[in-house]
């Protein structure tokens, strides 16, 4: 069974994205005609999944539906547009009754009617009671409210990252990890929760960590109740050796 | 779907000599053979042809831009600048309205019915219209727009068939090539394999064998979406591909042992 698992993982790391596959900025070069360094059209030449996504992405720009799916795709269509027209109408409601008497002259004069009472109130209550002070024991936090400050990783890396490391906040219980790339998507690359301030990475992460390609990771920390008490974000990359170049 | 005409507003300033009441096509034509945008003095005429005298004030007209005359990272660019207005939201919607043939095929190709296809293109845009802001324009916006609708619709479709059809898998997964028992690299590392596997799948399969056998084992699709996506109307659609490339690598491994 594990060597039947085996074999199935080098069919299907065979025909999976690597390294060298380029983007789909490249790819769009490749199809038009446009792409001007060799060593992307040999590799795509040699290479299964790109000629794969190559295909795939003709098809979306210049596809054509069959006989029978023109008819659904048309509506399908139609149906975008009318979203996309309905999202864009501004919202109109019938006016209440009540709301019609609130109309601007009634407006106005109750709108000087309350004034009038709260200046009234304030300037009792400013000769009658203290000033409520500001407690400044609570919540002392040297960060910005709503900021985690992540540790490491941060910018240029010479070897894939043991460890993700944010200083800790207070009232949390758990932290919340993802990581994303920064190409044109922003597509996940993994997730992760971690009770403490800190996070192993392990071989299913490292895999995904490819040399030149920028990630962005994010930590949220949550309280007991699940809410967001802050966030932090930043970015790292591991640096391409001269091998790889 | 074809594109509706629509003529943006002037946004050139005033200039003497042109008069705004001309007819637009005529305009138009007088204006071909000019570079796009230029501003041009025509004489005015009255409708019953004559000249009419200067006007006093300047009440020229520049041509109007018409929205197809403008790409999608130009839409993108006006988009920008001029956010937070109603015109704004104009260009944005002309420049999804452009790309909704495509998503729409797309979606249908994944899902087999219209109504699932129409949610999930209603999602891509959703998707792509909230990451606007991100696209850098180092591609077309097409092709970013592809990379949404790609990454979105495989996610939709693992999801949803989260086991995949077992017994197909199982059966073509139990009787890929042996790559890892009496291989000629006796102390070759997977990664070595790998690159075999991978020149295997090249150089033995044809076009779509290869398309259907990356996507169902590099993405996991399973083969009636893959039939579906790939168009394929033979009789057992994408499971025929499959047994023939498994054929094919068969054969191929086989003849790299007996090399050994």
């Amino acid at each position: 069974m594990a060597a039947n698992n085996n074999n199935s993982k080098i069919w299907q790391d065979a025909v999976s994205a690597t390294n060298e596959c380029p983007g789909i900025e490249m790819l769009e070069q490749v199809m038009e005609g446009t792409a001007k360094d060799p060593k992307t059209q040999n590799h795509v030449a040699t290479c299964p999944h790109c000629q794969t996504e190559l295909a795939m992405l003709r098809k979306f720009e210049y596809g054509e539906a069959s006989a029978d799916e023109g008819a659904a795709v048309a509506w399908i269509a139609a149906q975008l547009q009318r979203n996309q027209k309905e999202a864009a109408k501004p919202v109109r409601q019938a006016m209440p009754f009540w709301r019609s008497t609130f109309r601007l002259p009634y407006m106005a004069a109750a709108a000087a009617v309350i004034a009038a009472i709260t200046l009234g109130i304030s300037f009792y209550e400013s000769e009658h009671f203290q000033q409520p002070s500001i407690d400044h024991s609570i919540g002392n936090s040297p960060l910005r409210s709503g900021e985690i400050r992540l540790i490491n990783p941060t910018g240029d890396l010479v070897q894939p990252p043991e460890h993700l490391n944010w200083e800790a906040v207070k009232g949390a219980t758990s932290y919340s990890v993802v990581i994303n790339a920064t190409d044109i998507d922003h597509a996940l690359v993994w997730q992760g929760q971690s009770n403490q301030n800190n996070l192993t990475v392990g071989p299913e992460l490292k895999s995904k960590i490819h040399p030149g390609k920028p990630l962005t990771w994010k930590v949220t920390a949550l309280d007991s109740t699940g809410k967001e008490l802050a966030t932090g974000e930043g970015r790292f990359r591991l640096a391409i050796t001269r091998n790889q170049q | 779907m074809a594109a509706q005409t629509t003529i943006a507003p002037s946004m050139y300033p005033l200039r003497a000599d042109v008069n705004p009441n001309r007819p637009v096509m005529e305009r138009r034509e007088a204006l071909e053979g000019q570079s796009h945008g230029e501003p041009v003095l025509l004489p005015g005429r009255d409708n019953a042809g004559s000249p009419r005298k200067p006007a006093s004030t300047p009440i020229a007209i520049i041509p109007g831009m018409r929205w197809e005359d403008l790409s999608d990272e130009s839409l993108i660019t006006k988009y920008r600048e001029e956010a937070d207005t109603q015109q704004a939201e104009q260009y944005i919607n002309e420049l999804f309205r452009r790309h909704h043939v495509k998503v729409a095929r797309w979606c249908l190709g994944f899902t087999g019915d219209r109504e699932s296809a129409a949610d999930l293109a209603q999602e891509i845009c959703a998707k792509a219209y909230k990451n606007l802001p991100y696209f850098k324009g180092q591609s077309k916006f097409s092709t970013w727009l592809y990379s949404i609708a790609r990454n979105h619709s495989l996610n939709a479709i693992r999801s949803r068939n989260s086991m995949p059809e077992m017994d197909t898998d199982e059966t073509v997964i139990d009787t890929l090539p042996d790559m890892t028992s009496d291989n000629p690299l006796k102390t070759a590392e997977r990664k070595q394999l790998t690159e075999i596997a991978r020149q295997f799948v090249n150089e033995e399969l044809e076009e779509l064998e290869k398309q259907v056998f990356t996507l169902h084992f590099a993405e996991e699709l399973p083969l009636d979406a893959i039939t579906r996506m790939l168009n394929l109307d033979n009789a057992s659609g994408a499971k025929a591909y499959l047994v023939s490339a498994k054929r094919k690598l068969d054969k191929a491994v086989k003849r790299w042992k007996a090399r050994a």
